[in-house]
């Protein structure tokens, strides 16, 4: 018979053959504690990944068990914040070297980035809106317009950034062509659903920009618009939600140099502030390697 | 009066009714590791291998089968020789584009890949790498602690 300590759970008998009943049996171990640690990340506006640590004081890997505090309780890591900002995809892990344990949260998006596709195009070559084109077919220079909808920025919302990323769907010409164009804003609160939208008020911010021919379809122009968006979510009939739109107007590009997009370009931008996560760490004397 | 055995903190009164103060308490559960044990893992290059592991009794001879799933805490190295253990569960690797840090990952999108049965547990490893690697995970069986 093999001498042993066992103690079983009340009302279950020691020689059960069930080992839930056990709480304590020599013949098993149990993680010894080593340590109970809070600590606290903070995720700051543009972020993708972002490390904490700590040392655990072992000089070997330890096992450990890593939490996130929630609002509600607590969560187990590795995990997902599921979606916390519009379109990203958050993980945070865990992981033990033989001095500290490191905590990991990567973003698929940059923290506070949202992105919006655009619900309207226009283009001056036929003036509809079908598409946006900037540039000349041949020496014939061609205007565009692209709208946002539900624009959730509010008039106090300081910005990290704010672009339009055009996706090329066609393009006339090739490198190192290249097509120019004066971009604005439009000056309104809550700019309507296009039909020619050319000659709506223009903000004061403007920019003059110059791109050579993109070289594949598929291939982004990114513009940086963060004057004109200041300028209109300062006006005082701009709400959060509202649409905003920019008008690009050709002028002095290369003869057969432009870009044809639709409504798969994208406006993104970055939303300044902080996210503070706190952590749970309980480290085990057990050693793992 | 019920009858049972309390084991304190150092510092801690043996009549207190924290359950944190106590190292062992009769009253409530325990972590009691039934087995532990570093496993090494060979993927080919490009590559996924499934490593199963059955549960044994004490005595390490005959295969046991347990009336419910255990518990099973996994740490990997999952880039051998770097000394980083990430810890389980790994439901972050099952997206290849944001685990991308590491020359191996897991497979846990699906039961198949990685999961806990009643008599084995099994884990699958993918090699992202262009060459064959053999990387070491550590596991412990809480076998008095019930998923299901």
């Amino acid at each position: 018979m093999t001498s042993g300590i066992k103690v079983s759970r009340p009302g279950t008998s020691v020689n059960t053959d069930d080992l839930r009943d056990l709480i304590l049996h020599s013949n098993y171990s149990m993680f010894k504690y080593h340590s109970d640690t809070s600590p606290t990340m903070t995720v700051n506006a543009g972020d993708t990944v972002k490390t904490i640590s700590f040392a655990h004081g072992l000089s070997y890997i330890p096992a450990f068990i890593s939490y996130m505090k929630t609002g509600t309780g607590i969560m187990m890591l590795p995990n997902r914040r599921s979606y916390y900002f519009v379109g990203a995809d958050e993980h945070i892990f865990s992981y033990a070297d033989a001095t500290n344990i490191y905590i990991t949260w990567r973003s698929s998006i940059p923290y506070n980035e949202q992105i919006i596709y655009a619900s309207d195009v226009w283009n001056t070559y036929s003036n509809d809106n079908w598409y946006l084109e900037i540039g000349r077919e041949g020496g014939s220079g061609y205007s565009g317009a692209i709208r946002f909808s539900g624009v959730n920025i509010s008039s106090g919302d300081s910005l990290s950034y704010a672009k339009i990323q055009l996706v090329t769907n066609w393009k006339w010409g090739s490198e190192p062509s290249y097509f120019r164009w004066l971009n604005y804003g439009i000056d309104e609160d809550n700019t309507s659903s296009f039909n020619d939208p050319m000659g709506r008020p223009r903000t004061d911010a403007t920019s003059t920009q110059t791109r050579t021919v993109p070289v594949n379809i598929g291939d982004t122009v990114e513009i940086d618009v963060l004057s004109m968006v200041n300028e209109i979510k300062s006006r005082g009939g701009w709400s959060s939600g509202n649409a905003m739109g920019f008008l690009m107007l050709e002028q002095d590009s290369n003869n057969d140099a432009a870009i044809v997009a639709g409504t798969d370009s994208y406006f993104k931008f970055i939303k300044s502030g902080s996210l503070t996560m706190n952590f749970r760490v309980i480290v085990f004397k057990d050693k793992i390697a | 009066m019920t009858i049972g055995i309390k084991v304190s903190l150092p510092g801690k009164d043996i009549s207190s009714t924290n359950p944190q103060d106590f190292i062992l308490h009769s009253q409530y559960g325990s972590a009691v590791i039934y087995k532990e044990a570093e496993v090494s893992v060979t993927i080919a290059a490009g590559g996924t291998t499934k490593s199963t592991v059955y549960y044994y009794d004490y005595e390490g001879v005959n295969q046991v089968t347990f009336p419910y799933i255990p518990i099973v805490y996994i740490m990997a190295e999952l880039n051998a020789g770097s000394g980083k253990w990430y810890s389980s569960p790994f439901t972050f690797t099952q997206f290849l584009d944001i685990d991308a840090l590491e020359e191996t990952g897991i497979l846990s999108a699906y039961a198949a890949d990685t999961a806990i049965e009643n008599n084995r547990f099994y884990i699958t490893f993918y090699n992202r790498t262009g060459v064959s690697k053999t990387i070491k995970y550590h596991y412990y069986i809480f076998a008095n602690l019930a998923v299901v």
